[in-house]
């Protein structure tokens, strides 16, 4: 319950903008691997 | 919530209103963030349960189906949980559901709020920036939002980071991702980093731009 009695609104810059790369980075990646595996399972779906 | 002029205006007001108070208190007050969140996540549990169960009855808000409130309220048990390891167990869970089940809608809000609370747990900002960004989540879960706030933090951030360490931002960077990637998370070691901001007023600017240059 800490997160919810917590009403900090601080950040910490550099580790935000670090977040921010790699919530992108990463979020691109899984996007990406994501869409691919729809194409493809689409194709073997109307291939049937 | 919807894009009406009443709605949009009645959003930027509440953003406004948390820009002004974080940048003079560093803190948000409860009734304008934790309370929202304890009606959307409560009010999640009982659609995805209730429509579950009398299918009929019930419906959804918004567009989404019953697996995106399912996946939101165990999101929403897990922020619950968040004191213990046990919050692995429904947060899991959500990000599965949301992945397997959920709509683009539901999956953009459940990740939404667990990245939120996972860089609120880990000291990256504050439990009340998290929430804002969960209760903006929740009514516009859209993927372009999302976006925004995030290039908002990345691009204010970098600004203010090259303003005050110059050249050596690249490397200071470089050492927190490595820090981050080792477990030396601020939550942990009590770090207080080399620039503390208020973030709501960034996260503000990003959602008003969303909400009256975007949509």
């Amino acid at each position: 319950m800490d997160f919810l009695r917590d009403t900090k609104g601080q950040s910490l810059v550099e580790w935000l903008v670090a977040a921010a790369i790699i919530i992108a980075v990463v979020g691109g990646v899984l996007l990406t691997i994501a869409n691919t595996l729809k194409g493809k399972l689409e194709a073997v779906n109307n291939g049937l | 919530m919807g894009f009406s002029l009443i709605a949009r205006v009645l959003v930027s007001a509440w953003l406004v209103y948390l820009a002004i108070v974080d940048v003079r208190r560093s803190s948000l007050p409860h009734w304008a963030t934790t309370i929202p969140v304890l009606i959307i996540g409560g009010a999640a549990a009982v659609v995805g349960v209730g429509e579950l169960i009398f299918p009929t009855v019930l419906r959804a808000p918004l567009d989404w189906g019953v697996y995106d409130a399912l996946a939101l309220a165990l999101a929403f048990l897990a922020i619950l949980l968040s004191d213990t390891a046990a919050a692995l167990v429904p947060g899991t869970a959500a990000v599965a559901l949301a992945a397997a089940l959920g709509s683009a809608q539901g999956r953009t809000a459940v990740f939404g709020w667990l990245v939120s609370l996972a860089m609120s747990r880990a000291g990256v900002f504050g439990a009340g920036d998290a929430k804002v960004i969960m209760i903006l989540l929740a009514l516009y879960p859209d993927p372009r939002l999302a976006g925004i706030l995030l290039a908002a933090c990345g691009v204010v951030g970098t600004v203010l980071l090259v303003r005050k360490v110059g050249g050596a931002a690249p490397l200071l960077v470089q050492r927190v991702v490595k820090d981050g990637l080792a477990g030396s998370l601020p939550a942990r070691t009590g770090e207080e980093g080399v620039i503390a901001i208020p973030l709501t007023p960034v996260l503000a600017a990003g959602a008003l731009i969303y909400l009256w240059l975007v949509v």
